[in-house]
C-alpha cells in the first residue's frame, strides 16, 4: 500500500493551493482517508462522476447529525437545522424526487434563455456604480449584488429588498459553508437570526402572491402540485424559497470574482476574450473547470461498503473534490493551464451531475456569459489589485476581498 | 435491443444498442459517446443532449412537450425543425434505428 503523507485541506497552504497535493493523491490514493476533514477524499474525475449517481452515498448530511448533536446544541441549532434538512440538496429519492421536480418546472419557467436582455442591463447598471464609487470592490459592488438582484427578481421581491436579500444570504453561508472567522456557536446564533428573519420576509412574500399570483418563481411553486396532486407545504416552500435564494446567490458571486482572478492572472486569455466575445461561452466553461465556485461536495455513508480497495464505513463521510477532478490530467489534456479555447467537452463537474445537479446552472451560466464581455469592454485595463487570499472553507472556493484596478 | 445511430458533427457515425425503454442521452453517456453531455441526468433543465434528429424518424417520435420546448430555447447550437433532447427519446420498437446528429457544441 502507498503512504502518502495527509494533508490538512484547510491549511493555509492547501487554502491557496491545493493542486500538487490533489496530483498525488490521484495518482497514488485516489480514496484517501483525511484525518483533518474525517472523511475520504476522492479526487479523479471518473471516481467523482460515479459516486455522484451512486446510491450508497446519500445526500441527507442533516439527519445524521440531528441524532448525533449533544442534547443543548440540538435545542440551540434544532430551528435551523429543520429548515436545512427540507432543502432537497439534502435529501435522497424519493423526498428529494418529488421537491426537485416542483423546483424544475418553476425554474424552467422563468426561461432563463430570455433574460439575457434585462441581465445586460442589469450588468451595466453595477458597472456604473463599480466606476463612480472608485473604491474598486468588485465583490461588494459587482460580484455580490447582480446575482441577487437576478434571483430575487425571479422570486418577485421587490427590488428594495435586494439588500436584504444579501445579507441573509451571508449569514446561510456561515452556516452551509462554514464561513467565516467567528468561533461557531457565535457563528450559528447569527445564522440562525438570519434565518427565521429570512423565514418571515419569505412567509410575507408567500402570502403576497397567494392573493395575487404572478409569474415569479413562488406563485409557480404556489400553484404547481406534483403527480398525485399534493402541493407544496408552507413550510416545504419556505425552506424551497430560501434554498433557491442562497444557492442563487452566494456561488454565482464566487464565479464572477473566480472569473476575474483567473483573467488577471493570465492576461493572454483576458485579451483573447477581449479582442473576441464570442469566446465567451468556453471561456466560462473554463473558469468552472479551473476554479469553479464549489470545491467539495460531501455525501454521508449509511451502508459499509468497499470502494477502491478501502473500507467504507456507514457513518463516515466521502468528499466528492469537484477542484481536483476537474484538473484531473486523464480527462483534461494540460489540465493545469487556463485556455478558454478548451474544447467544453469532456464537461467539468463544477456544477455535479444527475439528480442533484445544480438547478440554476444555466442561470448562473447566463449571468457569465452576459457580464464578462459587457466587463472587459467597459473596462480594457481592468485587473485584480494586490495579493488574493482565499477562504478556508471545505466545500466553496471564495476570495476574502477583491480589489481591482483599471477602472477609467 | 433497439439501435441508434449517433453522427457527430465531424461526420464520424456512433451505432449503438440501447436498451428498451432507456434515453437515446443515457445510452450516449454510458457508452461515451462524444458530442452529448446530459449534465442533469434527464430532467429537462440543462439542454446538454441537444440533438437534430434525422426527417425519417421524427415523426415517430412523441411531440415535443412544453418542458422540452422551453429548454430547446437553451440550446448552444441553433435550434431547428428537427431538434430534440436526447434525454426525451427512448429507445423502443418504434426508434429503432434512430438517426441523430449531435451538435458542434453542447456548451
Amino acid at each position: 500500500m502507498t503512504v502518502i503523507e495527509d494533508k490538512d485541506l484547510l491549511s493555509p497552504e492547501l487554502t491557496e493551493d491545493p493542486h500538487a497535493y490533489y496530483g498525488e493523491l490521484r495518482a497514488k490514493d485516489p480514496v484517501h482517508w483525511a484525518a483533518a476533514s474525517k472523511g475520504w477524499l476522492l479526487t479523479r474525475y471518473e471516481d467523482v462522476v460515479a459516486a455522484y449517481t451512486d446510491p450508497l452515498l446519500s445526500s441527507d448530511r442533516v439527519g445524521p447529525l440531528l441524532q448525533v448533536l449533544a442534547p443543548e446544541r440540538r435545542g440551540q441549532l434544532a430551528p435551523m437545522l429543520e429548515t436545512i434538512r427540507r432543502w432537497m440538496v439534502v435529501t435522497d429519492p424519493p423526498a428529494h424526487t418529488r421537491l426537485r421536480k416542483l423546483a424544475n418546472y418553476a425554474f424552467r419557467q422563468q426561461r432563463v434563455s430570455a433574460m439575457g436582455a434585462w441581465i445586460g442591463e442589469l450588468v451595466d447598471e453595477l458597472l456604473d456604480q463599480l466606476a463612480r464609487s472608485g473604491r474598486g470592490d468588485f465583490l461588494h459592488d459587482f460580484a455580490y449584488p447582480m446575482p441577487a438582484t437576478v434571483i430575487a427578481r425571479m422570486m418577485g421581491a421587490p427590488r428594495e429588498d435586494r439588500e436584504k436579500f444579501q445579507r441573509w444570504s451571508d449569514e446561510l453561508a456561515l452556516v452551509a459553508f462554514s464561513a467565516g472567522g467567528e468561533d461557531r456557536a457565535a457563528r450559528h446564533a447569527r445564522a440562525l437570526a438570519g434565518i427565521s428573519e429570512l423565514q418571515q420576509y419569505l412567509a410575507g412574500l408567500i402570502d403576497r402572491r397567494r392573493r395575487q399570483s404572478g409569474d415569479d418563481m413562488i406563485s409557480l411553486l404556489l400553484n404547481a402540485a406534483d403527480e398525485d396532486g399534493d402541493h407544496l407545504t408552507d413550510a416545504e416552500l419556505t425552506a424551497l424559497c430560501a434554498l433557491i435564494l442562497f444557492a442563487g446567490h452566494e456561488t454565482t458571486t464566487n464565479l464572477l470574482c473566480n472569473a476575474m482572478v483567473v483573467l488577471s492572472r493570465h492576461p493572454d486569455q483576458m485579451a483573447l476574450l477581449a479582442a473576441d466575445p464570442s469566446l465567451v461561452n468556453r471561456a466560462v466553461e473554463e473558469v468552472l473547470r479551473f476554479e469553479g465556485p464549489i470545491k467539495v461536495l460531501t455525501r454521508w455513508v449509511f451502508t459499509d461498503h468497499e470502494r477502491g480497495g478501502k473500507l467504507i464505513k456507514a457513518g463516515q463521510r466521502v468528499f466528492l473534490v469537484q477542484q481536483s477532478a476537474n484538473r484531473d490530467d486523464e480527462v483534461f489534456a494540460d489540465a493545469g493551464s487556463f485556455d478558454i479555447r478548451r474544447p467544453t467537452q469532456p464537461l467539468h463537474v463544477a456544477f455535479g451531475r444527475g439528480a442533484h445537479a445544480c438547478l440554476g446552472a444555466q442561470l448562473a451560466r447566463i449571468e457569465a456569459r452576459v457580464a464578462l464581455p459587457r466587463l472587459l469592454e467597459r473596462f480594457p485595463a481592468i485587473h485584480v489589485a494586490g495579493h488574493v487570499t482565499w477562504k478556508p472553507n471545505m466545500a466553496s472556493r471564495a476570495v476574502t476581498g477583491l480589489r481591482v484596478e483599471g477602472l477609467r | 435491443m433497439p439501435k441508434a445511430v449517433y453522427i457527430r458533427h465531424d461526420g464520424q457515425r456512433t451505432t449503438l444498442d440501447v436498451p428498451e425503454g432507456t434515453s437515446l442521452m443515457r445510452g450516449a453517456v454510458n457508452n461515451d459517446v462524444d458530442g452529448i453531455v446530459g449534465e442533469c441526468g434527464g430532467q429537462m433543465m440543462c439542454a446538454t443532449c441537444h440533438v437534430y434528429v434525422e426527417a425519417e424518424f421524427l415523426a415517430r417520435l412523441p411531440e415535443v412537450s412544453e418542458d422540452e420546448d422551453i429548454m430547446l430555447e437553451e440550446t448552444a447550437c441553433p435550434r431547428q425543425p428537427n431538434s430534440r433532447l436526447s434525454c426525451q427519446i427512448t429507445a423502443n420498437a418504434a426508434t429503432d434505428g434512430i438517426v441523430v446528429r449531435t451538435p458542434e457544441t453542447q456548451l
